[in-house]
């Protein structure tokens, strides 16, 4: 008898911690309290301190969606684009003889 | 500014710059999910010089994202895409096409400790595009103009991590740092003001590495949502064969974003970034090492970005501004001068639509006008005057449109 009220008593122990162990998963982690972080705001600042830590990665594929691409825009250095690939470069500069952007 | 009639005008629409929707959506909850996006853009443009151009950019990206347990979540991304462009000056007239490089990513991120969410990331830029950079060199738009002026480069690679603090629900602060590896490609370089024959031959450019040390600070209450992010890198050399060409300077940038939601229906959001770079280490005649340029031939961008949007049901639709300030184009050593500043403003419409529950169409149009100053002809080191090297005064305007997909499946 004593046992079968033990089996029944964690039996309702389980039923009612399963679920509420399982509403405690975070979608993207808990603050210091335990609370869960809104989801969106730490997918956010996530890819923005990877885009931003590698400002010069690639100029034709940056790590993000198409879509996100004005979202985590990075300024060019236009500087280099000038020197390396000629990008902004003066007309003469452009088609004079012997004096090309190649 | 053209000549054009004011109806030219008012057709305004865009989507140069948004907060994306991604920004407000939802987060994924289930274990494992995957998003297709690609968009088509098209760009033309005409200047007050005589020249003119077009570009068609079609990027398209797979990224998967799961949970394989409650502690940990994967992101991987593998992004393309293709370019076409047009550009002619002076009656001659260049295009190029090609496949752009293609980078795969991960990301890594554990959530087994509260209040910190520690990620590790690696991102491979592989030199998949037909040319190094363009097959043509009057193929390559200005940079201000579209969004990529050039088809590819070397071998990137792009470890970087760091770690999200969870001040509260609405708050999160983020550390990281990366260092990115540019790997060597064949071109030299290509802004040489030496007479003909003298030029440098072409030869394997080594752009410098770079590392970057960012923080960022993020909040998203009911109605306002908040991001501000500092960056700070340094870069070793740049090399033309073995000769060092320059070391670009230290630089800074900051960028800060914010959205308000006025009703249901009305947002409104803006964004801002600065861009500064130290002086940079140039080549001396006669000297071994590089040297500390005397005068910053690096400039400051400043960008400001504005909309505000109707939302209802399933779609959104709404005005977007913006506006580019550079302080100069560089500097010009054989005149002891700055090359000409440059503005930029565009206006438009953008909006979306969600036809069913995991795809969502977007679509833009803007107009852009640039405006620059003039700066006078080159002086070559022996003494020759090279005709036609100084950059008159111009305006460009430009259109831009783009449609784009996002797809979960």
């Amino acid at each position: 008898m004593r046992l079968s009220l033990s089996v029944l008593i964690l039996g309702l122990l389980v039923a009612v911690a399963a679920p509420a162990q399982a509403q405690r998963r975070c979608p993207e982690g808990r603050t210091f309290a335990g609370d869960c972080v809104k989801p969106e705001l730490a997918q956010v600042m996530r890819k923005s301190a990877i885009v931003y830590s590698l400002p010069k990665f690639s100029y034709t594929a940056p790590p993000m969606l198409p879509s996100e691409d004005s979202v985590y825009a990075v300024p060019r250095d236009y500087n280099e684009a000038r020197q390396l690939f000629c990008v902004g470069a003066p007309a003469v500069l452009l088609t004079g003889p012997g004096v090309t952007c190649r | 500014m053209s000549s054009r009639g004011g109806w030219y005008y008012l057709a305004l629409i865009s989507l140069t710059y948004s907060i994306s929707a991604n920004q407000f959506a939802s987060a994924e909850t289930e274990s494992w999910s995957n998003v297709f996006d690609t968009s088509a853009r098209y760009y033309a443009w005409t200047n007050s010089t005589g020249g003119s151009g077009s570009q068609i950019y079609v990027p398209f990206a797979v990224q998967t994202t799961g949970r394989p347990n409650d502690d940990w979540k994967l992101e991987f991304l593998v992004r393309s895409g293709y370019i076409w462009s047009r550009q002619s000056l002076n009656g001659v007239s260049a295009t190029g096409s090609s496949v752009t490089d293609t980078t795969l990513g991960t990301t890594v991120t554990y959530y087994g400790w509260q209040g910190v969410q520690p990620f590790v990331s690696l991102n491979v830029n592989a030199p998949t595009a037909g040319a190094s950079n363009g097959s043509t060199s009057t193929s390559r738009p200005d940079s201000d103009l579209v969004a990529t002026p050039i088809f590819g480069q070397g071998w990137n690679i792009g470890p970087s991590g760091g770690a999200s603090f969870a001040i509260n629900q609405s708050l999160v602060a983020t550390v990281s740092f990366g260092y990115t590896y540019r790997g060597p490609f064949d071109e030299g370089p290509s802004l040489s003001p030496l007479p003909p024959g003298q030029a440098p031959a072409a030869g394997r450019l080594k752009p410098g590495d770079v590392s970057t040390v960012n923080t960022g600070l993020g909040y998203k209450g009911d109605r306002l949502a908040a991001q501000i992010s500092v960056s700070y890198s340094t870069e070793t050399t740049t090399y033309h064969g073995a000769l060092p060409l320059f070391q670009a300077g230290d630089r800074v940038i900051v960028s800060a974003k914010a959205g308000y939601a006025w009703t249901d229906n009305w947002s409104s959001r803006i964004a801002t970034s600065y861009s500064h770079f130290n002086r940079n280490k140039v080549a001396q005649v006669g000297l071994p090492d590089l040297v500390r340029e005397t005068l910053n031939s690096n400039s400051d961008v400043y960008s400001v970005s504005f909309d505000t949007s109707y939302a209802r049901a399933n779609y959104s639709i709404g005005p977007v501004v913006s506006y580019l300030y550079r302080n100069h184009n560089g500097y010009d050593p054989t005149n002891l001068a700055f090359t000409p500043a440059k503005t930029s403003w565009s206006a438009g419409v953008s909006g979306q639509i969600a036809p069913t529950n995991t795809t969502s169409i977007s679509a833009s149009v803007a107009h852009v006008w640039v405006n620059e100053g003039d700066s006078p002809d080159k002086i070559i080191p022996v003494n020759f005057l090279l005709v036609g090297s100084g950059i008159p005064a111009s305006s460009t305007n430009a259109w831009v449109v783009s449609i784009g997909s996002n797809i979960r499946f």
